[in-house]
């Protein structure tokens, strides 16, 4: 069959392989090539804009530093307002700034005497003079603005507009990547000089009380699909880091691969249906002293004998003390830390931003490969960040979730609820509709003490104990005790006692009954033919044995269990 | 003799014209003191700006002026200053070779302090052609 003629736009169509390659170039700043959708476009002419203190000058510097070499040097002028001399003084104190290279493949250049001479014409020609006879291929000039302000409000804008043009005519045509510096105010990113530009980096930053929150906005960038919206950036003696908002790729879904994890709690994991499913965020929410962060370490050290590792993002107590309570449980967190089958990371600032949070987070886990990760807690984490970033703390706390269990780690945070007596919040956070499993602690009256009890509210897609189970924090770590089968009322954290015939065991849960009726039923009897005989799996069984064990149910008896006999009415 | 890094640095800067020796003019003498002044300038009002060169400068003379009064009989205003043929006649090349070493050993004094010494030195040295400073030997490769 003839094929139909191309049309002649077709036919003058250049080929793929004959389009221009935009060769993207690695800026040096940590999270700016993944927030502009790869890195930098060669050859482009771009415009970093923002307000003073945003840290302009510096994420152009790092740029420079990062691009120079011998053979195509970065070329750096200063125009008007932070002097040079100022500039070298403090920009060396940054990592980045490597002192070796100043004068072999970096070039600073100062034009305040032309600029203030008010020739335009004469600063073009400077430029163009100094970029012929040293041959940059990554030119800064800082700060274009200023100069045009010396002329006057009438021809201002047309000036520079006219300046510009020629400028980046001239920087494209000896194949240079270019950034020009400006002090615009966010109200005028409508200014018709930024229509000139392959690219704009918006800088931005906000004083909320006491703390200081620098932006970075990627108002375009011809060529390439950056990432939208406004991220976070964090100047520190390394130079400027963007923590780009959470990308959707990696939002994607999880892998739901029907492993459980053990919480590392006798008969918790049997009340949960077989422990923590991987890949789940799981949240225990409960009043101060409950025990929360004792949940939480054992957790981690299920995970520690699993042969898993760990990540533990603290907020509240400090590491030293996590070791310590580790210490007291038998389990080896420092030598865990030193063969890098935990990391400890510990954030205070009060100034964080979520998408910095989940960096740091990210990266931890990547690097060790961790399975579990501790957030402890979310209330702690709430007021270590910058109060701008408090108002969407849901929906930021969404978005975190969200991607570390696209990754498969398995969530056990933490969350203090401040409850009435007679009121049971699920979390106090409102932050049920983001997690897949919650279990919650609360105090309850009983005979004049006050008990812990726990209860599983929530577990996706999973069969779990519906019983309100009292526990105790020991030496040991938690102890799982009785079921509060005979008393209503419990969620007002003031039972009623009931009277009911029905329970044989009290104490104990639906799952263990069904299993200690099976040793009853068979006598001494394996694992496996308990197991078989209740249905459920011999490792959701063991522990269930275990703790009949403990609680004078069951004894061991020739490499199988049998029922103790118990005087009747107990 | 003073040691400090910025005399040294100061001294292979000034090099080309101490390293005249006997049987040359006078007048060789003060044009290699004009150059040396000629490239500081013309090395480094690029880098930091032809004011804070100057004022960099005028800081210096004062500051070497009472230890050297052969700086008072240059004039500064031109460049290279005026007036370094007479001085030379007058002084002598070693009068006025400690003059020069003493004024671009303020210069890096002072540039130091706001930059640091290390680039102060770069700085300066990168100023002279290497051609110029070849003649201080193993010390100034290290800075190169």
């Amino acid at each position: 069959m003839p094929r139909k003629p191309r049309s002649k736009a077709a036919r003058a169509a250049p080929k793929t392989g004959q389009k221009v390659d935009l060769k993207l170039l690695a800026t040096g700043v940590p999270g700016l090539d993944q927030t502009l959708g790869g890195g930098l476009p060669a050859l482009s002419f771009n415009m970093i804009a923002g307000g003073p203190g945003t840290g302009k000058t510096t994420l152009a510097m790092q740029m420079l530093f990062a691009n120079a070499s011998p053979q195509r040097p970065g070329l750096f002028f200063t125009l008007l307002g932070e002097t040079s001399l100022k500039m070298l003084r403090y920009q060396q104190q940054l990592d980045f700034f490597e002192l070796g290279r100043i004068g072999r493949d970096v070039h600073f250049r100062n034009l305040s005497r032309e600029v203030l001479d008010g020739d335009l014409d004469l600063v073009l020609e400077r430029i163009v003079e100094e970029v012929e006879r040293i041959g940059p291929g990554f030119v800064v000039i800082d700060s274009f603005r200023s100069m045009v302000r010396l002329k006057g409000p009438a021809d201002h804008d047309r000036a520079l507009e006219a300046f510009v043009q020629r400028l980046a005519l001239q920087l494209t045509t000896w194949e240079i990547t270019s950034f020009l510096i400006g002090e615009y105010d966010d109200q005028e990113v409508q200014n018709p000089i930024f229509t000139v530009a392959d690219g704009i980096l918006w800088l931005s930053q906000a004083a909320d009380r006491n703390s200081v929150v620098r932006k970075l906005q990627v108002v375009k960038m011809r060529g390439i699909a950056n990432m939208p919206g406004l991220h976070t950036v964090r100047i520190t003696g390394r130079g400027i880091e963007v923590f780009p908002r959470i990308p959707e790729a990696a939002r994607k879904g999880r892998p739901r691969i029907g492993l459980r994890l053990s919480t590392g709690i006798t008969g918790l994991d049997a009340m949960t249906g077989g422990g923590i499913p991987a890949g789940d965020s799981l949240v225990l929410a409960g009043p101060t002293g409950t025990g929360k962060t004792t949940f939480a370490l054992q957790f981690v050290a299920a995970g520690l004998r699993n042969g898993e590792a760990a990540v533990i993002a603290v907020f509240e107590e400090h590491p030293a003390v996590y070791l310590d309570r580790a210490r007291a449980f038998g389990v080896d967190f420092e030598g865990a830390m030193k063969r890098d089958q935990i990391r400890i990371i510990y954030l205070r600032p009060l100034d964080l931003s979520v998408d910095e949070t989940l960096e740091e987070i990210r990266a931890s886990v990547r690097a060790i490969g961790a399975t579990r990760l501790v957030i402890d807690s979310i209330s702690g984490f709430e007021v270590a960040l910058a109060p701008t970033f408090r108002e969407d703390f849901r929906e930021s706390l969404y978005r975190l979730i969200g991607t570390l269990t696209s990754m498969g780690v398995t969530i056990f945070s933490t969350v203090e609820v401040l409850e009435k007596q007679e009121v049971f919040q699920l979390t106090g956070y409102q932050i049920s509709f983001l997690t897949d499993d919650i279990i919650r602690q609360r105090y309850v009256e009983i005979e004049g003490e006050l008990v812990k009890v726990l209860s599983i509210v929530k577990m996706r897609g999973s069969e779990h104990s519906q019983e309100f189970r009292t526990y105790d924090i020991t030496a040991n770590g938690v102890l799982l005790r009785d079921a509060l089968h005979h008393y209503d009322r419990i969620m007002t954290g003031m039972p009623t006692r009931q009277l009911r015939p029905g329970s044989r065991y009290p104490g104990l849960t639906g799952a263990e009954v069904k299993v200690l009726e099976a040793v009853v039923r068979s006598g001494a009897e394996s694992l496996r033919r308990i197991a078989a005989e209740t249905g459920l799996p011999a490792a959701a069984v063991r522990p269930m044995l275990e703790r009949l064990i403990e609680l004078g149910f069951v004894a061991r008896r020739s490499g199988g269990y049998v029922a103790v006999a118990r005087p009747s009415g107990g | 003799m003073d040691r400090s890094p910025a005399l040294e640095a100061a001294r292979r800067v000034c090099a080309r014209v101490n390293g005249r020796g006997p049987g040359h003019a006078d007048d060789d003498a003060a044009a290699a003191v004009d150059g040396v002044i000629s490239d500081l300038r013309g090395g480094l009002s690029p880098w930091i700006g032809a004011d804070a060169y100057s004022a960099l400068l005028r800081r210096s003379i004062q500051g070497a002026s009472g230890r050297h009064p052969v700086l008072e009989e240059l004039d500064w205003e031109t460049h290279p200053p005026a007036g370094t043929v007479a001085a030379v006649a007058r002084h002598g090349v070693e009068a006025v070779t400690d003059a020069c070493v003493a004024v671009v050993g303020g210069m890096i004094d002072h540039l130091a302090r706001v930059v640091g010494p290390h680039m102060a030195i770069q700085l300066v040295e990168q100023s002279i052609p290497r051609r110029h400073r070849a003649a201080a030997g193993p010390e100034e490769e290290r800075h190169a």
